[in-house]
């Protein structure tokens, strides 16, 4: 194994890394908006570090090819998640019903309140 | 040269594989599970990022770089089913937004709500009986 075959493992081994830790938080996290959260964290690092090492691998046109995929992973990304996120606020009613403070909502029935949320005794 | 005894490079791919393949495994269970339609989404949205993943170490694993022009095409597929399916479900949702703005009352009623779910969503009728009887 050379030095640069190790670089490469190991980019990709945070990778798969981050890619765990999303799908875990998919399938453990309890709202709709959580388990967005996580699965957002595997399209930017956990894609990204797998992408990286492998154009690494393949020289000079296989990295502007992976650097390409990249940048079109970080365009679409945050659009997919928005996208989901519009959907499940105007359709899941059960998941509106675990947020904590929803500001929407708010902002529809009485003036702005910008104070934090009240702190609900457990 | 780096002498790791046993790790070479392709066992590494090798491990980093099997763990990608669970994680996997993890998706689909959320996909099996997920109680609504938006938490399905969310999983196949990471199901198509594994994918592209799991591409990308496959063609390191056999040495084949066309392979990263099929991790592309999936990317690009995964996003549109995705963003379709947001849109979709966006349509075809109720809108209590817009719904809440119409009435006058801020509190909606239960029932009316569990009837607009059990539409678009599929509930079981039996729950949406039980919880009529004892919301009346």
């Amino acid at each position: 194994m050379t030095t640069s075959e190790l670089g490469i493992l190991l980019l990709a081994s945070i990778g798969v890394f981050f890619m765990v830790v999303s799908s875990v938080g998919v399938l453990r996290l309890p709202d709709v908006y959580a388990r967005m959260h996580a699965a957002s964290s595997a399209i930017t690092l956990g894609i990204g570090c797998i992408l990286l090492a492998a154009g690494f691998t393949y020289g000079q046109w296989g990295l502007v090819r992976m650097l390409i995929l990249i940048v079109l992973f970080f365009i679409t990304g945050p659009i997919a998640t928005t996208a989901m996120a519009r959907a499940a606020y105007r359709t899941d009613y059960e998941g509106r019903l675990v947020l904590h403070y929803d500001e929407l909502a708010v902002h529809d029935e009485q003036p702005h309140d910008s104070s934090p949320p009240p702190v609900q005794p457990r | 040269m780096i002498d790791l005894g046993p790790l070479t490079f392709d066992l590494g791919l090798d491990i980093l594989l099997t763990i990608l393949a669970i994680s996997l495994t993890l998706c689909f269970i959320r996909l099996y599970l997920g109680p609504t339609v938006p938490d399905r989404t969310v999983a196949f949205d990471t199901i198509a990022i594994h994918a592209v993943g799991i591409l990308a170490l496959f063609s390191l694993r056999i040495n084949a770089p066309s392979l990263l022009d099929v991790a592309i095409v999936t990317a690009v597929l995964g996003f549109l089913g995705t963003t379709m399916l947001a849109s979709y479900l966006e349509r075809a949702g109720p809108r209590y937004y817009e719904q809440n703005q119409e009435d006058d009352t801020t509190v909606e009623d239960v029932t009316t709500v569990e009837a607009r779910d059990g539409r678009h969503f599929g509930a079981e009728a039996t729950s949406v009986q039980d919880r009529s009887e004892s919301a009346s």
